[in-house]
């Protein structure tokens, strides 16, 4: 991690884009991962969604595919 | 709302993942969402039970599905509607046959299907909820078809997402393979559903 990591522009996926890409790629291919707090994902989440609050996100990294790309909200 | 993801993406992105933010968050999401917490269908899911017992589970959610589409199709008027859910049925039944037999490769068992069904399944699922009791409960906000539409789709959700979130807890390499390729067809079904819906309101 350095200082420029922090002006790293993320790339950005509109729902419609995210939609497009679920429904070519096989589950599986890729991770979608909520990181938002239990409550909030119980309440509602995408279907097949992972959840790792951001506050544990490193400490459970592991629990992640480096090879597969990661769609998070 | 976005600070969060961001931060993650950053996050991610230094640890070589290949990251996408997804714009809006949920709130942009205007498919069918799930509910529940992180653990719901999962109860009995702990990572060490065996293969046999994550199918059994499966093949009841896909006999729940099986059920609700034949019962919907015998309420329906529209023909198209009802092709839908009779084809999506039998859709059911082949995962069940799917699932059935491997089923028979993890238990290397000469059980048939209707006993594994009746015994196994049943036994197994004790305690949740019918089919019956489901209608009951949604018949209330079924007036429409849409509203038909509307619950088959959040079932499908559900089911997909279970799915997904079963492969990751299986530690069996052609479990995962068949519960990932059972999603991905829920997925299509959703499609299916919502194709028509946009459809009905001449979207």
């Amino acid at each position: 991690m350095s200082w420029k990591d922090f002006f790293i522009m993320s790339d950005n996926m509109t729902a419609q884009d995210a939609k497009e890409y679920m429904d070519k790629h096989e589950q599986g291919s890729y991770t979608l991962l909520d990181v938002r707090q239990p409550g909030e994902y119980e309440h509602n989440h995408i279907p097949g969604s992972k959840l790792i609050p951001l506050p544990q996100l490193l400490d459970r990294i592991d629990e992640l595919d480096p090879e597969k790309p990661v769609i998070t909200y | 709302m976005g600070g969060r993801s961001r931060a993650a993406v950053q996050l991610l992105n230094a640890k070589g993942f290949k990251t996408y933010n997804l714009k809006g968050g949920i709130k942009s999401w205007k498919d069918p969402s799930a509910q529940g917490p992180e653990d719901m269908g999962l109860f009995l899911i702990k990572g060490d039970e065996t293969p046999s017992e994550i199918i059994i589970l499966s093949y009841g959610l896909e006999e729940g599905l099986r059920r609700l589409y034949s019962e919907l199709a015998k309420d329906s008027k529209d023909q198209t509607l009802l092709k839908l859910f009779n084809k999506l049925a039998g859709i059911e039944e082949k995962h069940k046959k799917k699932l059935f037999s491997l089923y028979l490769s993890a238990e290397k068992s000469q059980v048939d299907q209707e006993t594994f069904e009746n015994k196994i399944v049943l036994d197994f699922m004790e305690g949740g909820f019918t089919v019956k009791e489901f209608l009951e409960k949604y018949q209330p906000v079924m007036k429409t078809e849409n509203d038909v539409i509307n619950v088959a789709m959040m079932l499908e959700a559900q089911a997909l997402d279970l799915y997904v979130r079963y492969a990751e807890k299986s530690r069996e390499q052609a479990v995962k393979d068949v519960l990932l390729g059972l999603a991905d067809e829920e997925k299509s079904h959703l499609n299916s559903l919502a194709n028509l819906l946009d459809k009905k309101t001449g979207k």
